[in-house]
């Protein structure tokens, strides 16, 4: 339940064994390697060369899988639409909901590089298939784009290479956007040029079409000036000079894409034949990525001629058994185990039991507790989980909240952050049940009693329980406070800060108490005690300051703080807020459904069922969303606010941090 | 009359509050679109955060159908109700009032922090939360505004 604690491990081994031993602690699956310190003996290098091969091949696998995945679509939509046999996607593996990485033995994963020169040649041939892809669309663009530009001259019989001119006549073809005084126009032209001009429309438009098919013959020495003022019409000359009529182009085309088509078919039945390098592919370019991280690594590695010194991280946990693997893989090898300390940066790993875990998502995507830090992720989940229950406040969501994460996480079986959301949801689920008992909100249904009170006919109430949770979620988060200044032996500090509050809190509730509920207790009580934690408050701000007016300033600045933890408790409204808009959201459908009911016979109830499916879904839906943020938001900025710091670096150990495939621990 | 003067302040706590929530869901709309075409892949995540200043329509909502229950409205529109007076009419409306306006105003404002946000998130994944959190900032505002429009429709 906490913040687990690391060992740093100092390695030096002979630089011929580095692989063997870096291979150990890859199958360990529980070292962080780091940035060795420098000796005077020793250089650091970087290894470029070794780099850029990797590098290279890592990218040539990449392309040549994002390829595969396309083809994989695209044939998948042939098989469906019955072009290709559904064996032909016999190779390819089978996609899940969610992607999830396999789990791979060492061994597999780094006898792919034995396989490196034939995927290579599988990544050149699908290179080859992609670069003819590539050709044959954009043939089929191009003859797309034909087929529409031939689209006009369909009425028109001769050849395109027929009208040419004669001796004496000049003749113009093409096509001319109609303006609606076109005809008029050319008519003008026509007389103006002494010229023979026809309209043709195109399509089935008749008179209104929009686009014209123009033919014009004039006479070659009476034509000068005809084509500047057929082009102000809108006049586009035929770009064609086929020795053929329209039609037959156009037949012709249709006849080449249609074997284009066919051959895009063909490819894609050849591409499926390289489905089955899928897995190696991706095993490959994981082992590359792990490759480049290495020889980046190395690079940090202090070096002498035949030795190395290697410096990780392990944790507690598992050091003796990293160990001893170290010690098993050669004999030839100074090992020096110590406690990591703050100096050295540790990276952060949390253990959490199965309740808080998945919490440390809403806490990582703020920020991951530093080494040192206390790990807060207990108080976290505990007030996470209480919100979300009473910003839903319905057991009906509850229990599709519930069931549904439950059952997701147990059919697909995510990975680990999609998992703990899923999660996080349904314990909120578990939490919105019994709040929706206690509030009596079973999707929204007003007639259901309340076990405890009604937030909509009492939401004073409400609004009190939901400012007393959040006072309560301040205190515990001044209680770290409290501990880490502590823990760092800042004790005024915590006596000043944190105490002086809990007694001015805990003296006004007293006082309120005695004055409106309880008037048998003495109110000097409660009011000594404000009095006192005021005195330390001012006491502490003055005592930390310089010069008279300094500590005038630091013993009454403090007071400001009453501002903020008034804003920080009120902010805590937003509980209810959500609580009622949900309720009341839910409500709405409920009234408009039995409005259906009451106003259409029989296909009211149909109507009615399917608005309370699709409303409540949708209110389920928002509410989620809403619940999500404004439940992380009251962590990270009330809570957290109060005492954490953050900023720490996940521990990542060798191996873990690839594409496709997880490492089995082996040693 | 009264229970007229109630029906508008109705009609501008959801009326109001609708506007806020379209217009800022259609900047952050804009902002996700144009991520999307870059890049694909983070379009359901950035629609997340187009959908946060939707919720003013529905706080909106909530307080115009508690003013609605109020009226009786569901038991049928009744033109010559006496049930409040005007003055009661005019309280009704006050209380709606800070709805009507906190969501307008909050409504557009969390549009453009969620536009910004979802900008963020295009150039760093990892900033995805730190959007979202900005965005819920200022929804805080409409929260603060539902929370006394609906009580002080609760309390008469």
């Amino acid at each position: 339940m906490a913040v687990v604690r690391m060992k740093k491990f100092r390695l030096i081994g002979l630089s011929s064994e580095k692989g063997k031993i870096i291979g150990r602690l890859l199958r360990s699956g529980a070292a962080q390697l780091a940035p060795t310190e420098e000796t005077e003996l020793t250089v650091r290098s970087l290894d470029g060369e070794t780099l850029d091969a990797a590098a290279s091949v890592y990218s040539r696998a990449c392309v040549a899988l994002d390829f595969l995945s396309e083809r994989k679509k695209a044939c998948a939509r042939l098989v469906k639409a019955g072009v290709l046999p559904a064996d032909t996607m016999a190779g390819a593996e089978k996609k899940g909901l969610v992607q999830t990485r396999a789990a791979v033995s060492a061994d597999e994963f780094e006898q792919v590089e034995l396989k490196q020169d034939e995927l290579l040649s599988v990544c050149d041939a699908l290179g080859e298939l992609a670069a003819e892809k590539n050709g044959l669309k954009s043939r089929t663009a191009a003859l797309r784009s034909l087929l529409e530009g031939l689209q006009p001259y369909r009425g028109f019989t001769l050849k395109f290479s027929e009208v040419r001119p004669t001796k004496h006549v000049r003749f113009l073809l093409g096509t001319c956007k109609g303006a609606s005084a076109l005809q008029r126009d050319a008519d003008a032209l026509s007389e103006k040029y002494g010229a023979e001009i026809q309209l043709l429309p195109v399509g089935d438009g008749g008179g209104k079409a929009r686009e014209y098919l123009l033919f014009a013959a004039a006479e070659k020495e009476r034509a000068q000036g005809l084509d500047s003022d057929l082009s102000l019409l809108g006049f586009v000359p035929c770009p064609y000079d086929f020795d053929c009529t329209a039609r037959e182009k156009i037949a012709e085309v249709r006849e080449e894409l249609r074997s284009v088509a066919a051959a895009e078919e063909e490819l894609e039945r050849r591409a499926a034949a390289y489905f089955s390098y899928e897995k190696p592919l991706r095993l490959l370019s994981d082992n590359c990525r792990l490759r480049m991280e290495l020889i980046r690594a190395d690079g940090d590695f202090a070096k002498t001629a035949k030795t190395f010194i290697l410096e990780c991280f392990v944790p507690v946990p598992d050091a003796e058994r990293v160990e001893k693997a170290i010690h098993a893989a050669t004999e030839n090898v100074v090992l020096d185990v110590r406690d990591a300390e703050d100096k050295d940066c540790p990276p952060t790993l949390l253990k959490n039991n199965a309740f808080v875990a998945p919490y440390e998502n809403i806490t990582n995507t703020f920020s991951p507790p530093s080494y040192r830090e206390t790990d807060p992720n207990p108080a976290v989940a505990l007030f996470y989980v209480v919100f979300f229950g009473i910003m839903f406040g319905d057991a009906g969501y509850g229990l599709v909240l519930a069931v549904g994460s439950f059952l997701a996480v147990r059919l697909l079986k995510p990975e680990k952050n999609m998992r703990n959301l899923l999660l996080i949801f349904g314990m909120g689920g578990i939490s919105a049940i019994i709040w929706g008992i206690l509030f009596g909100g079973v999707f929204s249904i007003d007639t259901v009693p309340a076990l405890w009170f009604a937030p909509l006919s009492d939401p004073i109430t409400m609004l009190i329980l939901c400012f007393a949770l959040g006072l309560l979620q301040i205190f515990v988060g001044m209680g770290y406070q409290a501990h880490e200044l502590i823990k760092e032996g800042h004790i005024a500090d915590a006596v000043y800060d944190v105490f002086s509050w809990y007694a001015i809190f805990l003296g006004g509730g007293l006082a309120a108490l005695s004055l409106l509920l309880v008037p048998a207790f003495p109110v000097w009580v409660g009011v000594a005690i404000l009095a006192a934690g005021f005195a330390v408050l001012m006491f502490g701000g003055a005592v930390r300051a310089k010069g008279v007016i300094g500590r005038i300033v630091g013993a009454v600045s403090p007071l400001y703080g009453i501002v903020n933890y008034f804003s920080d408790v009120m902010s805590y409204s937003r509980i209810f807020g959500l609580a009622l808009a949900s309720g009341v959201i839910g409500l709405v459908f409920n009234t408009l459904a039995e409005v259906f009911i009451g106003l259409i016979p029989v296909a009211g109830y149909i109507l009615a069922a399917v608005l309370l499916l699709v409303g409540h879904g949708l209110n389920l839906a928002i509410g989620l969303l809403g619940a999500y943020v404004h439940d992380s938001r009251l962590q990270y900025i009330e809570f957290f606010g109060r005492f954490y710091h953050g900023g720490g670096r996940l521990f990542v150990p060798l191996g873990s941090n690839l594409k496709y495939v997880t490492i089995k621990q082996e040693v | 009359m009264g229970y007229w003067i109630a029906l508008l302040g109705a009609a501008l706590a959801v009326g109001l509050s609708c506007v806020g929530s379209s217009v800022g869901v259609g900047i952050a709309g804009q902002a996700a679109a144009g991520l999307a075409a870059e890049q694909p892949e983070k379009a359901n995540l950035a629609m997340l955060l187009q959908a946060l200043p939707g919720t003013q329509g529905i706080y909106g909502t909530v307080v115009a159908f508690l003013v609605l229950l109020r009226l009786d409205v569901f038991g049928g529109l009744d033109f010559t109700s006496e049930l409040f007076t005007v003055a009661e009419g005019w309280a009704v409306f006050a209380a709606c009032l800070p709805m009507a306006i906190g969501g307008l105003v909050s409504g557009i404002f969390q549009g453009k922090v969620a536009a910004s946000g979802i900008n963020l998130y295009g150039r760093r994944t990892e900033s995805f939360a730190s959007a979202m959190i900005y965005t819920s900032i200022v929804e805080m505002y409409a929260i603060l505004s539902l929370v006394i429009s609906a009580i002080t429709v609760f309390m008469m």
